[in-house]
């Protein structure tokens, strides 16, 4: 009996799909470039039910690639050939809420945005928050260690994160906490992209609303002072809320969708959210309003709606930007704060090479970068040449001392970047880690650590001191 | 500066109990210190007093209690 067989035969009506036609929703996430069919899907209702797939798929060695919404962007969730797609989104439950310790108990399905509303009435929120809060679910963050606007202060998922209760692929449960001695598992659980276990319950850390937010923003004549102007803030002792750029494009992008009055003439828009106590707001505003001295344009909000009016252009930037192309490409990479001004000109350079326009909408408090690359995939070999973009600037990450991702993981898109980032003795490190919690590697295989050989068949081997690309960039 | 590593690292491999004190490397200050990225790197035997007063030049400082 084939494996698919034996999921609909133990599983309750409803919760496992086949089907050409009913698994087409599940071929991809966020990333949808990247596409395959799973045998079936299942959506199970309680723990037991997963358990019981799990069983079901290790006695007949079929990977489990685990999603939760969906909303990914590096293709964590992207099924692979011959595999079950084990969809977390029915365990939607907010297990309990303790408002005395701020601790949040959640089943992996719960969307982000409905932590916060379900703590609201405690004066309580949950602080990372991804773009797609609205849709994308806890247990997803947990996999991705998702990050957001507000993490440049308030810390990624991991940092927000008290305690996880995984399965492993045995069906073993284990119970991992901030608490714990020894090893730090649960730190190692966050970002592990569905490659060691299946998170099945996630306490999380709820932070106090704060009592007041305001948002400066400043428009400058340059990108270079406008970068400059963010690493400024950070020297001087500020960490804001939220720090966001935005280039030209994205600025104009942004005011045809939005019409929030963002500046057109200028070359450069920060976003600069401050949030505390009257006091606090006030005595960092006016740190923050010196540094941004040379600002052409210099705006505070003034009322909670005008606050949210100017963020309202920077977060439809993606959707702003998705109508002045057919098709765009998300990149995400991260470097040193003091690089940015730098790191922009080059991205400019490697723009006009490629004949590909990009615009940059970013949080640029963190040095988390997402160059946007449009491009049209119906024209014959311009998503290869957008990918090969991508993979410059996420070299070039590299090259200064930063990371191929912030924020979106590796998945399927980031594996030859990998090769960039770590050496064949790191990565063999990753594999063992992944061996000890999946020694079948039925887990979401193939995905976010790279085979050597791919690495070797790439040349792109890390390429030791003394030899590196760019010997112009000063290194840490 | 290399030759008291190097002495250092011979009495580290004769001796199974030695107490080491890093002011006799006299291996201290600070290495890097870009406070835009929020880090600093010192040399082990820095003094706490002297991270504090270098990090408190631009409002920032850290958690480790004295």
């Amino acid at each position: 009996m084939s494996v698919v067989h034996q999921l609909l035969r133990a599983l309750p009506k409803g919760i496992v799909i086949t089907g050409s036609e009913n698994t087409r929703a599940y071929e991809c996430d966020g990333l949808s470039v990247y596409r395959q069919k799973p045998l079936a899907v299942v959506l199970p209702e309680n723990i037991e039910q997963v358990k019981q797939v799990l069983q079901i798929c290790k006695t007949n060695n079929t990977p489990v690639v685990t999603r939760g919404a969906g909303t990914g962007l590096s293709g964590g969730a992207m099924p692979l050939e011959k595999s079950i797609v084990l969809g977390l989104s029915k365990l939607n439950r907010v297990k309990s809420i303790d408002v005395k310790n701020r601790l949040a108990v959640l089943e992996p399905g719960v969307r982000n945005i409905a932590i916060s509303e379900a703590v609201k009435e405690h004066g309580l929120y949950y602080a990372p928050d991804p773009s797609s809060q609205i849709a994308c679910s806890i247990g997803g963050n947990v996999a991705e260690n998702s990050g957001g606007v507000h993490c440049l202060k308030y810390g990624l998922t991991v940092h927000n994160v008290e305690a996880l209760k995984v399965l492993t692929i045995d069906g073993e449960e284990l119970v991992l906490s901030r608490k714990d001695d020894g090893l730090g598992l649960l730190a190692l659980m966050n970002g592990s992209e569905g490659l060691l276990g299946i998170i099945i319950e996630i306490t999380v850390k709820l932070t106090p609303m704060p009592q007041l937010a305001k948002v400066v923003m400043a428009a400058f004549d340059s990108v270079r002072d406008c970068a400059n102007a963010v690493a400024d803030i950070i020297k001087a002792g500020i960490i804001p809320a939220g720090l966001e750029m935005m280039d030209k494009f994205a600025i104009e992008a942004a005011e045809g969708f939005a019409q929030v009055g963002y500046p057109l003439d200028a070359e450069a828009l920060l976003l600069c959210e401050l949030d505390g106590t009257e006091a606090q707001v006030q005595a960092e505003l006016d740190t923050v309003l010196k540094v941004l001295s040379g600002a052409s344009t210099l705006k505070v909000s003034e009322s909670e709606a005008e606050r949210l009016d100017l963020w309202k252009g920077r977060k439809s930037a993606f959707p702003a930007v998705g109508r002045l192309s057919p098709d765009y490409y998300c990149m995400d990479g991260t470097i040193p704060r003091r690089y940015l001004a730098d790191m922009l000109e080059k991205i400019n350079e490697l723009s006009k090479k490629y004949k590909l326009r990009v615009a940059n909408v970013f949080h640029a408090g963190d040095g988390n970068l997402h160059p946007l690359i449009l491009y049209d995939a119906n024209v014959p070999g311009e998503l290869e040449k957008t990918e090969e973009f991508g993979t410059d600037i996420l070299k070039l990450s590299v090259d200064m001392g930063g990371t191929i991702t912030g924020e979106h993981g590796v998945g399927v898109e980031k594996l030859n970047a990998m090769c960039h980032q770590f050496n064949s003795k790191e990565l063999e490190i990753f594999h063992k880690i992944k061996q000890a919690f999946d020694p079948d590697s039925l887990l979401n295989p193939g995905k976010a650590v790279p085979e050597l050989h791919r690495c070797a068949e790439l040349g792109a081997m890390h390429v030791h001191n003394g030899k590196l690309p760019h010997p112009e960039l000063e290194r840490f | 500066m290399t030759d008291r590593i190097a002495q250092l690292q011979t009495l580290v491999r004769a001796s199974d109990n030695l107490h080491i004190n890093t002011e006799w490397l006299d291996y201290a200050g600070v290495v890097e210190y870009y406070p835009e990225e929020l880090v600093i790197t010192v040399k082990a035997g820095t003094s706490i007093k002297e991270i504090k007063k270098t990090l408190a030049k631009n409002s920032q400082s850290y958690f480790f209690r004295e």
